[in-house]
């Protein structure tokens, strides 16, 4: 799943996972509220949960923090597990500790997310 | 040997073996014995010496024998030992004796000698080596020499220990003491706020005198009021004297006719009233006199006012001396009750001489009845001569009244003269109490204005009582006219009596004409009593007027010289008031100046402030503006690289080369732009973080090496590092700093140039000065100060890659830790960038 307010983003994005594995079934959110009603709505399904999210930071109404604090309040069916991935424009070092304060925060990529970079998450969290 | 054989006794041959055995044995003893044994003749030569001279001197006998063993005498013992020896001989004395002896090893022994004289001359001595006994003694006296040293030593420096502990308590004492004085100056200083606050109470304590003042003189002003009255009652008075002068003048044309006895009654009578008048006289001149006194003390008084003139008055003062005079008037006006007392037993006396008068009157008619009887009437006229006696002696004993009166009034200006007195000691003790008080001198300049007010009002009546005063002495002197006048009015009426009495002795035979004259003359007469007791009242009302005058002179005097005094005063008062104001004035200006001074500085310190607040706003926005610029301008940078990326990616076949030529240098746009704004990024982020820590700048030049091997492997860049400070400072932007100076040397080099670095550190007073000089391409001194702002690149893009940011960076970096940085360099020669760090503490950081 990718949450991210910019179509642009999501777009190239889609693509890089894609080139990686391109049976991969991608969901694109444009909000946290979004993903929140999505991932409370498939809570049932557990082949519906996302495996892996990228989580934008710099969202408006509810930005990636206010995502987590949401998701934190969500029983463990409904997180089900999945790698979070942060990605952002920022390369702050206070961006990236804060993330790392998160125990389901799993990394941190600095936008763009090339192919690269999704390869290199895939190995670290999915083999 | 033959000695020894000429010694023994003379013994048969069978014991000749067993001698020479002996001999033998005690040869062997001789030669063997370890010590030295010397045997002497008596002119001192060796006779024998054995063997251990050997062992011992190194010598043998025979070398011993040939040089002497005096000649190994050492130096210092050869005098004591020979004249020892000389002596031992003469006296045939045995001796013991130490000495040194040089042997063949040139070394000292030391022996201990032991000797002999025989009677024969012989000496027989032997001497014991103590060499090594003398050398550990003198061992050991060296050590204890040695001791001694290390003793003495010590004491003085337990002396110098016990003297810095002295000295140490020494300052502790005065350290107590500072504190003691410190105290003592913070109580001092306690107690001139609490002197201060006293002060202030006084100074409140003086407005309420400044309105008891103000009563006063109000009082004062109800006293002059009550002044004028009394002028209007003279006035009254004056009026009063016209008419009595008027019925004075009417009775005067009644005395024409009188008898012989009541003539010489009469003259008798003239004679007492020109005495009175004379007295009168007297006594006005003697009020002249008096007041001419009275001036004279008044101008001494003045005087004194003047010897006073520089003290100052206060109001308590005034208050007590007006209380004083109050206290003065009331006397006065008891004394004047005193001498109306006086006066009313005057009138008694004269209505008792007017009615003695009046006895005389009837006696003069018993005369008459009895005139037939001359010798009896000129009894009766002795006997009344008699009372007349008596009358004059109590006249006189009258006339000793008003002298006791004038002696009183005397006493009276004697006492008026005490009380100046007392004022003179009580204004010792108002110097006193200004010496108490001259602390308020602040408030008496409106004071002094008031009292100036005052003053002219007081002038004014000054000037009124002066008037008052000529128009009394006008009065005075009209009166004395006038009482003059009565004088020659009674001469004359005396002359005409005269010859009335002439007229009556020719007329000595018609008695009963005469008596009924005399009957006539006796109503008359009564008339004359009625019209003496007047004028007696009269006189006795002068007096009193003449009194009153006196009495109003002297006030008026005493208010004059009050005045004198006040004026004097309050001119000394003004005086020091002005000098006071000016000083005040003076320490105003300066406390004024000293206040603008402050303002100014307080002025300037708030503009630093403010400027330094506003400069720190300033860079915070500045540093916020270009973070939040460059990092939203990321984002549609990014959009653009990406779909330039997928468009290159997806279509690059379906495109020709010009297509593909305007991709890449799209490409090589956003990817310059992406690089700029990372720039101006990191830029904006230097020195956010705060905290600088302490920095090995060696190990920084490490860690930039190997940042920037590939860099410098690439160009075989040689770099020469020179020992480099570790300071406080701030981490990443320090290695920032190098980096960028690093890599701008490598980089700014001619083609295939080896680039060869130099980095030095230098020492100043409160910096560290970095030195980073390359052989690269130079740069031109015109560029030295735009080379440093943002943006600006020198060379062109096609000859050297580069966003123009590093230098920028550099400075700000530096500026960071209060520094500067500078070039030298020219075209085409070496550059050398040059810059300063400080050690940052707590206290200069920005």
């Amino acid at each position: 799943m990718l949450i991210d307010d910019n179509e642009h983003d999501n777009y190239f994005h889609e693509r890089a996972i894609k080139e990686v594995n391109d049976t991969t079934v991608i969901l694109a959110k444009e909000s946290g509220v979004e993903a929140l009603d999505y991932l409370k709505s498939k809570k049932k399904e557990e082949n519906q949960h996302p495996d892996l999210i990228f989580l934008d930071i710099n969202m408006p109404g509810m930005n990636g923090w206010d995502f987590l604090e949401e998701y934190n309040l969500l029983d463990e069916e409904t997180q089900s597990h999945a790698i979070i991935v942060m990605l952002s424009t920022s390369d702050n070092e206070a961006d990236i500790a804060r993330a790392k304060t998160w125990r389901f925060i799993s990394d941190y990529v600095v936008k763009p997310l090339t192919k690269e970079l999704v390869e290199e998450v895939v190995k670290k969290y999915f083999k | 040997m033959n000695k020894i054989k000429d010694s023994l006794p003379v013994l048969k041959e069978t014991k000749k073996v067993s001698i020479v055995k002996a001999r033998e044995r005690i040869n062997d003893f001789f030669d063997l014995s370890p010590w030295l044994m010397m045997i002497k003749y008596p002119n001192g030569e060796v006779f024998k010496i054995n063997k251990s001279c050997e062992s011992i001197l190194g010598y043998t006998e025979e070398e011993l024998l040939k040089i002497g063993l005096s000649s190994l005498l050492h130096p210092d013992d050869i005098e004591e030992t020979i004249e020892l020896i000389d002596e031992g001989i003469k006296a045939h004395q045995s001796l013991n004796f130490i000495s040194r002896y040089k042997n063949k090893n040139d070394s000292y022994r030391t022996l201990e000698w032991h000797s002999t004289t025989a009677e024969d001359g012989f000496t027989h001595a032997f001497a014991k080596d103590i060499t090594a006994r003398s050398n550990a003694l003198e061992k050991i006296k060296n050590q204890n020499k040695e001791k001694g040293k290390r003793a003495a030593e010590l004491a003085i420096a337990n002396e110098e220990l016990k003297f810095q502990n002295h000295e140490k308590e020494k300052r502790a004492d005065e350290l107590a003491i500072a504190m003691e004085e410190l105290l003592f100056q913070n109580d001092e200083k306690g107690k001139r706020a609490a002197e201060l606050a006293i002060a202030n109470e006084e100074l409140f304590f003086q407005n309420h005198e400044k309105e008891k003042r103000a009563a006063e003189l109000a009082i004062a002003n109800e006293e002059l009021i009550f002044q004028n009255d009394e002028k209007g009652k003279r006035a009254a008075e004056l009026a009063m004297a016209h008419q009595e002068l008027v019925f004075q003048r009417d009775e005067k044309e009644k005395r024409t006719a009188e008898l012989a006895i009541a003539n010489e009654e009469l003259l008798f009578q003239s004679d007492e009233k020109e005495k009175q008048a004379a007295e009168l006289a007297i006594a006005n001149e003697e009020l002249i006199f008096q007041n001419y006194e009275k001036e004279k003390r008044a101008a001494e008084l003045a005087i004194a006012n003047e010897e006073l003139l520089y003290q100052n008055d206060e109001k308590g003062k005034r208050a007590a001396e007006l209380a004083i005079a109050n206290e003065e008037l009331l006397f006065q006006s008891e004394e004047k009750e005193k001498r109306e007392a006086e006066l009313v037993i005057a009138k008694d006396e004269l209505l008792f001489q007017s009615n003695q008068k009046g006895k005389r009157a009837a006696e003069l008619a018993i005369a008459n009845e009895e005139l037939l009887f001359q010798d009896d009437e000129k009894e009766k006229r002795a006997a009344e001569l008699v009372i007349a006696k008596k009358e004059l002696i109590f006249q006189t004993n009258q006339k000793g009244k008003r002298a006791a009166e004038l002696a009183i009034a005397n006493e009276e200006l004697l006492f008026q003269d005490d009380e100046k007195e007392k004022r003179a000691a009580e204004l010792v003790i108002a110097k006193k109490e200004l010496v108490f008080q001259t602390n308020q001198k602040g408030k008496r300049a409106a004071e002094l204005v008031i009292a100036n007010e005052e003053l002219l009002f007081q002038d004014d009546e000054k000037e009124k009582r002066a008037a008052e005063l000529v128009i009394a002495q006008k009065e005075l002197i009209f009166q004395t006219n006038q009482k003059g006048k009565r004088v020659a009015e009674l001469v004359i009426a005396n002359e005409e009596i005269l010859f009335q009495t002439n007229q009556k002795g020719k007329k000595a035979a018609e008695l009963v004409i005469a008596n009924e004259e005399i009957l006539f003359q006796d109503d008359q007469k009564e008339k004359r009593a009625a019209e003496l007791v007047i004028a007696n009242e009269e006189l006795l009302f002068q007096n009193e007027e003449k009194e009153k005058r006196a009495a109003e002179l002297a006030r008026t005097n005493e208010e004059l010289l009050f005045q004198i005094e006040e004026k004097e005063k309050r001119a000394a008062e003004l005086a020091i008031a002005n000098s006071e104001l000016k000083y005040q004035n003076e320490e105003k200006e300066i406390q004024a100046a000293e206040l603008v001074v402050i303002k100014d500085n307080l002025a300037e310190l708030k503009k630093k402030e403010i400027l330094a607040i506003k400069l720190s706003v300033a860079n915070k926005e500045l540093e916020q503006f270009s973070y939040l610029a460059s990092h939203d301008l990321k984002e549609p940078l990014r959009t653009v690289v990406n779909y330039m990326k997928i468009i290159e990616e997806d279509y690059s076949e379906n495109l020709d080369d010009r297509a593909l030529k305007y991709l890449h240098s799209v490409k090589m746009a956003t990817t310059r732009m992406s690089l700029l704004i990372k720039s101006l990024l990191d830029y904006s982020r230097l020195g956010v973080n705060k905290a600088f820590e302490s920095i090995d700048c060696n190990q920084t030049i490490r860690t930039v090496m190997y940042d920037l091997n590939d860099m410098i492997t690439s160009s075989g860049a040689i770099i020469e590092v020179g020992k480099l400070p570790t300071l406080n400072l701030y981490r990443v932007e320090v290695r920032m700093l190098f980096q960028n100076l690093i890599s701008n040397a490598i980089k700014f080099q001619k083609k295939d140039n080896k680039p060869v670095i130099k980095i030095q550190a230098e020492e100043l007073d409160n910096a560290w000065k970095f030195s980073i000089s390359d052989n690269g391409i130079g740069i031109a001194p015109m560029h030295f100060d735009r080379i440093f702002e943002i943006f600006q690149c020198i060379n062109t893009k096609k000859e050297f890659e580069g966003t123009g940011i590093g230098l920028a960076n550099c400075k700000k970096i530096v500026q960071l830790h209060l520094g500067e940085i500078w070039i030298e360099s020219s075209l085409g020669h070496e550059t050398t960038f040059h810059f300063t760090l400080q050690n940052l503490t707590k206290t200069n950081e920005k």
